[in-house]
Order: structure tokens, then C-alpha cells, then sequence
């Protein structure tokens, strides 16, 4: 169980956020940002006490600057309200994370998250013109729009997962809803074709929303069933799925997941890599450069499947996310972790990270947030560990699939940010720029309140 | 301390020239060094010594997949580019005075480095820097398209005007060199009319190479060069011709001739709006949802000339109030 906070305090206003800080400054007591608890990297764990600050009473949306194509959001608006509100008056963020449900826009903005179709609308980092905080020193903070003078105070702020300052509210940048939609997917005969794909569509100067590129067991995964719309919330999912797969999971997890070698093997006789693709916005361009891309991926060997992948993604998108338990109730452990690399490495980290993981977990990978300069790549580990020894298993491929993925060129994190599980990960991978971090920590918050031990910090 | 016991303190990292003592490191560690025996003179880099990074003028990696490059920061951006079309690369359209920078001023000055993307969004032309802190240490960001493992570190050196830290070498983001240019020309019943037809094209992914505009009569003329690769272009084409029947926007015939003066500002659209009101015939370039760079009589930031930071705080944001 994560560690519990001493305090947990709601404000509702900016000045309630600068009073709260007051007083544990005086107090030197610490104090963990809260926005809804989806971080997976241990970010809000109260691991020295202290006040756990939810901003989730901070839940204004201002009207949209249909002009400026902006809005006004406070930190604790929940993902769903605010594109839910946004749409209803034909507009949109364009930032769908998986936890769209249980993530608000200061734990998105603390966390640099990227939603399900940043490869056009961009992270959250992108969509942001100005933020505005309470710092560690009690100050409260607006950072300017551009054009202005001196270095973007709002991207040092950014991702630092209140270590630095509580946001309170941020301008964003919305877009139309988008007129149209074009769906596709295409089977590649190896990841390393699609990969091909993904960068030459992104050099011709494509920009899909959504780009999926699935590893041969996780296209396995994904399958040919045909799509349906989710309604039912997890607690209402039917009693096969509730009760019947995790029992039958809990049977064969000891077999299949003590052998992870073995299966890992397996999955070479699998090599079909499955690609789906969503065009949006202004309706001619998006079926344009959903042509376009037809015709690339073509060039490189696919096989088009047509709309039908990318729909069924676009319908069950939500789902995927609550999978996980059915692993956990059937005696197993499974986590991912995510991270990023220029093209020259992607393959290579999807490599090294699967050779070093290969014999301790079953491990599947997908290609997601393309750029023209690389990808995300996010993998997804399943295990099972003699009775008492999970957690030393599950700590160490951790450890093993960073290291792996660090030495062949990824970065830390694309989007879930470091919390505690990465900050050692993030200090090494800083070298002497980790004086840098400090640096900002003591001018933010010189003493030492907001959030401690989380980035190394 | 006189210029004399400075220049015997720095002994073969400094150059006299005309203008003053420069300090001429030509790697970090040299730099380091330099910044040590400022720090120990009580002097201030730029002041008494300003620094050359002449030594750092080399284009040392291209990485033709990820369409990056690694660069000296003493190139100057011009020459970077020449350095560039072999390898089929371009930065992009860069505006004519950007074009006379070096990397470094480019990064550390009011540019702030900063390149259209599409969808009208900007972003740093750097992928990952490698620079030198004022206290000396170094400071290199990893090379990744995104990243969340942290602050973005690379928001100390881009305009920040080289107080925070000092650029030697950045891997810089390229495009490949356009397969096709194109000029779309359109006359619209008002500015208005025609910035919000840019900006609904900008958010369709429309990502002009510059533009230029001007009222004509009754009429705002706007010419929008296009450049990329072949479909891309006529799709960008296709995006800006959608838009401007919706706004009273139809194909217009003469080419509007060039702004009487070069000097660059960075506008927001207001600003731009404003200087078309009154006549003026503007150049615009890093078109984005922000703004744009403007060559002509418009107001914004001056980008000739380091300008002092936003509202003279310690970093560029306003304090709303002190602490409780
Ligand atoms: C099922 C599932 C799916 C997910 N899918 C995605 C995805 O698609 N994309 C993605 O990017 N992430 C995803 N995540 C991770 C998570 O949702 C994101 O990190 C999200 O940004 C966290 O938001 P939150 O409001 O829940 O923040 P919390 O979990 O409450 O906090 C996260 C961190 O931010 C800090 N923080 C929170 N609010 C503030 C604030 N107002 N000011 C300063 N600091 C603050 C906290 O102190 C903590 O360090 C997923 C998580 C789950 C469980």
C-alpha cells in the first residue's frame, strides 16, 4: 500500500492553494500534489507524510476564444468533463489519454501526458500557451504568452510533478471537432517494415492522429474480432470476463508465465505487425492523407485491412486500460513502462529491451506518438514468480527492461513521467545536468516542501 | 581587475579583437575553465570578455533517418543550411535575418529557436543541446522526439539570452528539401477575413514556408508560398482554397510587392492585424497559432536586439503575489 499522507486538504481556489502552501512552509511540512491518482510512477505516494493537496475542487473551464482558439481550464478539471465540454460547443483538446476518466489537467500538465491522438494534436506540453501556479516559495505565478523576452518559465514548470509548484490552471489551445475521420489498418510482414512506414509517412509530412504500430504478439492480441462500443464501466463487465478468465488465468499462469523463455521463443513463429491508422479533421484532407498513406504503406508490402481495425480501436480505446486486473486476480503481475527514441534506435530498443526481459516475463510491445524524428515505444511485461518472490521478479525486470532501453537510446519516459520508480533512472540519465534540476528545485521551492523525494529530487 | 591580468588569467583560450577581449573555448571543458576564472575575477561573461564560439563551426553528425543534424553552435545558420542540401536536408524557411544568426544566437535569443510544426503549433528547431551552466557544469538533454522524464531542461539556453547557461553544440531538427513550391494568392473583404482564414488553414495542417500581405483597396491581398513535398504542397493548396470561400476570399491576381523595412518582430495576430489595418505590407514567416515572425512596420518583440526578459524578473513569468 502506497504510504498515506498526514492531511488531505481540498481547496478551491488559487489562494486557498497559496495558504495551504503558507502554512506547511511554515511548518515545513511536505506537500504532495493530488490530481486523480492515475500517475503510475508512485508520484503522489506521501512517502515523507505530509499534506496531500487535492485540486480537484479547482474545476472551472472557462468559455472557449473561439478567436484565440483557447481556453481556460483549472488544474483539477477532470479529462472527460473538459473535452465532454469542449465538444458540446464543437471543439476539442485533442488530448485523450487512456485515463481520459480518472486524470485531470494539472496531473497531465505535471506529468507531460500525451493522449491517444498527439501524433497530430501533440502532449500536453504542446497544446499549452501559459500556466499558472503556486510555487514551493509561496508565490503565485502566471507564465506569459508569446511573443515575449527570457526562457519559457511554463516548460521548466512543466513535468516536474510537483516537485516545483502546484498548477492552478492553464490556457490551452482547442481545434474545431474534427469534420471527418478516415480509419485504416494494414498488416506488415515485420515490425521493422511498419516502423518504415510510420517514419515515411511522417517525412512526407502526414499527420495522422492516431498511430499504432503492434508487435506480432501484440497484433496476435488485438485479433480480427469485430468492434463494439464500450458502455459498461468495469464493475458491470459480464461474469465470464469478471470471474471466469481471471479463474481460468489463475490455472494456467504458473504453466505458461514460469516459462517466459519458452513463450518468448513462441512468438517468433508470429511475425505479421498489425498498423492502425486514424486521419481527422477537415474532411477532403483527412481522406486525402489517409490515400496518401494507403499508397505508402502499399509501397512497403502491406496488407490493407481496411477501416475495420482503426474503428474497432478507436470503439474499445478505453478498455485496454482495466485489462491489467484480470492478470493480478489470476495470481500473475504485469505492468508497462514507455519510453522514446530517435528513429536510427527505435528497433534496436524494441530489441535489446525484449532480449533482456526475455527470460523473466513475457513481454509485447507497441509503437505509438510518432514524430518525424522518432517514437514511443510501450511495453507491456507479464510475469509470474514463485509464492513471495513477485515483487523481487517484478523490481528487477524493471530494472533490467530500463537499463536495457536506456543503453540502446531511449530516453526515460515519453509520457507516464518518472515519479519514484524512474528517479534514480532519471538522476544517471541526467549526468551532470542534474545539477540543473536542482538548481530549479532551489529557486521553486528552496525549502524543499513540494513533493519530495520524486525525480530524485 | 584590468584587461591586461584578465587576458593573462584566460591565457590561450582569449583573442583580443576590436571590439574587446573574447574568450575563444573550443570545448566544453574549456569553457568550463573560462567561466572558473570569470567567477574567480568577479567578472561577468559578456561584459568585460564576451565569449566566441567560433571554435564550434562544424556540422559534426547528420542522422538522415530522424532527419536531424548535429551543429556547432558558432555556425551560422545560413552556412548551415548551404552545409545542409547535399544531404537533401533544409531547417525550413527561415526568416532573412534569422538566416544571419549563428545556432547560438538563434537559440539563446529572442527567436528562441523556436520552428513552425504542423497544425499550427511551434516547437524548438533543437532536439537535445549540449551546453555549459553558469557554474560551469554541463548540461546535455537527451535526444528524443518528447520526453516526460522531468522539466524540459532545454528551456534554460532557448531564449534566455546565455545568463542561465551557454550553447556549444545542438542537434537540430530538419525537413527534407522541398520537392515543390507553390504561391497561393487570394484577396479577402477584410484583414480579418483573411488572418482567420490562416489560422483555420494552420489548424488544418496547412504549414506555409512564409506569406506575405497587404490592403489593397478595399481588399486584403494574402500570397502564401507553399513548399514540401509534391502532394503535400497541393494539399496544403487545397486546405487554403477550402477555407476562403467560407470567409468571402476568392483567387486574386498581382503580386504585392516586398515591405519597405526588414526589421523582424515577433507578432501575435492581433499585432498583425493592426500594422495591415494601417497599411503596412507585411512578410510573414514561423506561422503558427501564436503568431508569426513579421518583416515590415508591425509592433511585437523586437528580434534584432536582445531584448530585456519579460516584466525585468529573474525568469520570464509575472508574479502575481508574494508569499503569504
Ligand atoms: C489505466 C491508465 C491509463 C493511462 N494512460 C495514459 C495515457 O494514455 N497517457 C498518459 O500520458 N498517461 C497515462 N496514464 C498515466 C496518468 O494518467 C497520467 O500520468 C496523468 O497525467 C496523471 O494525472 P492525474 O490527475 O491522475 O495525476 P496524479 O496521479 O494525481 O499525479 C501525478 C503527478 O502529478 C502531480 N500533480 C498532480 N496534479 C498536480 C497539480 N495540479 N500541480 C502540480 N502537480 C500535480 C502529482 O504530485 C504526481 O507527481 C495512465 C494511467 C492509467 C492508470
Amino acid at each position: 500500500m502506497p504510504p498515506p499522507p498526514d492531511l488531505v486538504v481540498w481547496p478551491s481556489t488559487e489562494e486557498e492553494v497559496q495558504a495551504v502552501i503558507a502554512v506547511a512552509r511554515r511548518r515545513k511540512l511536505p506537500v504532495i500534489p493530488y490530481g486523480a491518482g492515475s500517475g503510475v510512477c508512485g508520484g503522489t505516494w506521501a512517502t515523507h507524510g505530509g499534506v496531500a493537496l487535492d485540486l480537484k475542487r479547482l474545476d472551472r473551464i472557462g468559455p472557449v476564444d473561439a478567436t484565440a482558439r483557447t481556453v481556460d481550464a483549472e488544474a483539477g478539471v477532470m479529462g472527460e468533463t473538459l473535452e465532454r465540454r469542449l465538444a458540446s460547443e464543437g471543439w476539442q483538446l485533442g488530448h485523450t489519454p487512456s485515463s481520459i476518466y480518472m486524470s485531470t489537467v494539472g496531473g497531465w500538465l505535471a506529468a507531460r501526458s500525451a493522449g491517444q491522438l498527439s501524433s497530430r494534436w501533440g502532449k500536453i506540453e504542446d497544446m499549452v500557451l501559459s500556466v499558472r501556479a503556486v510555487l514551493g516559495t509561496g508565490e503565485r505565478l502566471e507564465t506569459p504568452e508569446r511573443p515575449f523576452s527570457g526562457p519559457d518559465v511554463a516548460q521548466l514548470l512543466i513535468g516536474s510533478e510537483g516537485t516545483l509548484c502546484a498548477f492552478t490552471r492553464a490556457r490551452l489551445r482547442v481545434f474545431p471537432l474534427p469534420e471527418g475521420r478516415a480509419f485504416h489498418g494494414y498488416d506488415f510482414k515485420t515490425v521493422a517494415d511498419g516502423l518504415e512506414a510510420i517514419r515515411v509517412m511522417f517525412r512526407a509530412g502526414l499527420r495522422p492522429s492516431v498511430v499504432r504500430l503492434y508487435d506480432p504478439f501484440d497484433t496476435a492480441i488485438v485479433g480480427d474480432k469485430p468492434p463494439h462500443v464500450s458502455t459498461t464501466s468495469p464493475s458491470q463487465a459480464p461474469a465470464l470476463s469478471r470471474e471466469l478468465l481471471p479463474a481460468l488465468f489463475r490455472v494456467l499462469a504458473p504453466q505458461t508465465l514460469g516459462r517466459p523463455g519458452l513463450m518468448n521463443r513462441a512468438t517468433h513463429l508470429l511475425r505479421k505487425s498489425r498498423l492502425v491508422l486514424v486521419f481527422e479533421g477537415e474532411a477532403a484532407r483527412a481522406a486525402d492523407e489517409d490515400a496518401a498513406a494507403r499508397t505508402l504503406c502499399q509501397r512497403l508490402g502491406a496488407v490493407s485491412l481496411g477501416p475495420q481495425p482503426a474503428e474497432k480501436w478507436l470503439a474499445s480505446r478505453y478498455d485496454v486500460s482495466y485489462r491489467m486486473s484480470k492478470v493480478f486476480e489470476g495470481g500473475a503481475f504485469a505492468d508497462t513502462f514507455e519510453v522514446a527514441a530517435p528513429w536510427e534506435r527505435v528497433y534496436e530498443v524494441y530489441q535489446k529491451v525484449r532480449e533482456a526481459v526475455a527470460a523473466h516475463a513475457f513481454v509485447l510491445c507497441h509503437f505509438s506518438h510518432a514524430y518525424l524524428e522518432g517514437c514511443s515505444l510501450y511495453f507491456s511485461f507479464v510475469g509470474a514468480a514463485p509464492l513471495g518472490q513477485e515483487r523481487e521478479r517484478y523490481e528487477s525486470i524493471w530494472r533490467i527492461a530500463l537499463s536495457a532501453a536506456q543503453s540502446a537510446g531511449a530516453n526515460v519516459s515519453h509520457h507516464h513521467g518518472v515519479g519514484l520508480l524512474k528517479a534514480r533512472a532519471l538522476q544517471e540519465s541526467l549526468g551532470e545536468g542534474r545539477h540543473a534540476l536542482k538548481m530549479l528545485k532551489d529557486f521553486f521551492d528552496p525549502d524543499g516542501i513540494m513533493n519530495p523525494g520524486k525525480l530524485g529530487l | 581587475m584590468s584587461s591586461s591580468e584578465l587576458r593573462h588569467a584566460l591565457g590561450p583560450m582569449c583573442v583580443d579583437s576590436p571590439d574587446g577581449l573574447y574568450a575563444c573555448p573550443r570545448s566544453a571543458r574549456e569553457l568550463t575553465e573560462v567561466l572558473a576564472v570569470l567567477r574567480a575575477h568577479g567578472v561577468a561573461l559578456g561584459r568585460e570578455v564576451k565569449l566566441s564560439r567560433g571554435a564550434f563551426d562544424r556540422l559534426e553528425a547528420v542522422e538522415p533517418k530522424s532527419c536531424t543534424v548535429l551543429a556547432g553552435a558558432g555556425l551560422v545558420l545560413a552556412d548551415l543550411e548551404r552545409l545542409l542540401h547535399p544531404h537533401a536536408f533544409t531547417l525550413g524557411t527561415l526568416s532573412p535575418h534569422a538566416l544571419t544568426l549563428t545556432v547560438a544566437e538563434f537559440l539563446e535569443g529572442p527567436y528562441a529557436g523556436l520552428k513552425p510544426v504542423p497544425v499550427g503549433r511551434l516547437e524548438p528547431i533543437s532536439i537535445s543541446l549540449e551546453a555549459v551552466l553558469a557554474d560551469g557544469r554541463q548540461l546535455k538533454t537527451h535526444f528524443s522526439p518528447r520526453s516526460a522524464a522531468g522539466p524540459d531542461l532545454s528551456a534554460l539556453v532557448l531564449g534566455a539570452h546565455g545568463r542561465i547557461a551557454v550553447v556549444l553544440k545542438a542537434r537540430l531538427r530538419c525537413l527534407p528539401l522541398p520537392e515543390a513550391r507553390q504561391v497561393v494568392r487570394l484577396s479577402f473583404p477584410s484583414v480579418e477575413a483573411a488572418l482567420d482564414g490562416v489560422r483555420a488553414a494552420l489548424a488544418d495542417g496547412c504549414c506555409p514556408a512564409r506569406a506575405r500581405a497587404q490592403k489593397v483597396q478595399q481588399r486584403t491581398v494574402l500570397e502564401v508560398e507553399l513548399a514540401g513535398a509534391l502532394d503535400g504542397v497541393a494539399r496544403d493548396a487545397q486546405s487554403l482554397q477550402h477555407r476562403a470561400p467560407t470567409l468571402g476570399g476568392r483567387p486574386a491576381g498581382e503580386a504585392l510587392h516586398p515591405p519597405a523595412t526588414p526589421h523582424e518582430h515577433e507578432c501575435s495576430w492581433p499585432a498583425v492585424a493592426r500594422a495591415l489595418d494601417h497599411g503596412e505590407v507585411l512578410d510573414l514567416y514561423r506561422l503558427s497559432l501564436h503568431g508569426a515572425i513579421v518583416a515590415g512596420g508591425a509592433g511585437g518583440l523586437g528580434l534584432d536586439a536582445p531584448a530585456r526578459w519579460a516584466h525585468g524578473a529573474g525568469l520570464a513569468a509575472t508574479v502575481l503575489g508574494g508569499p503569504l
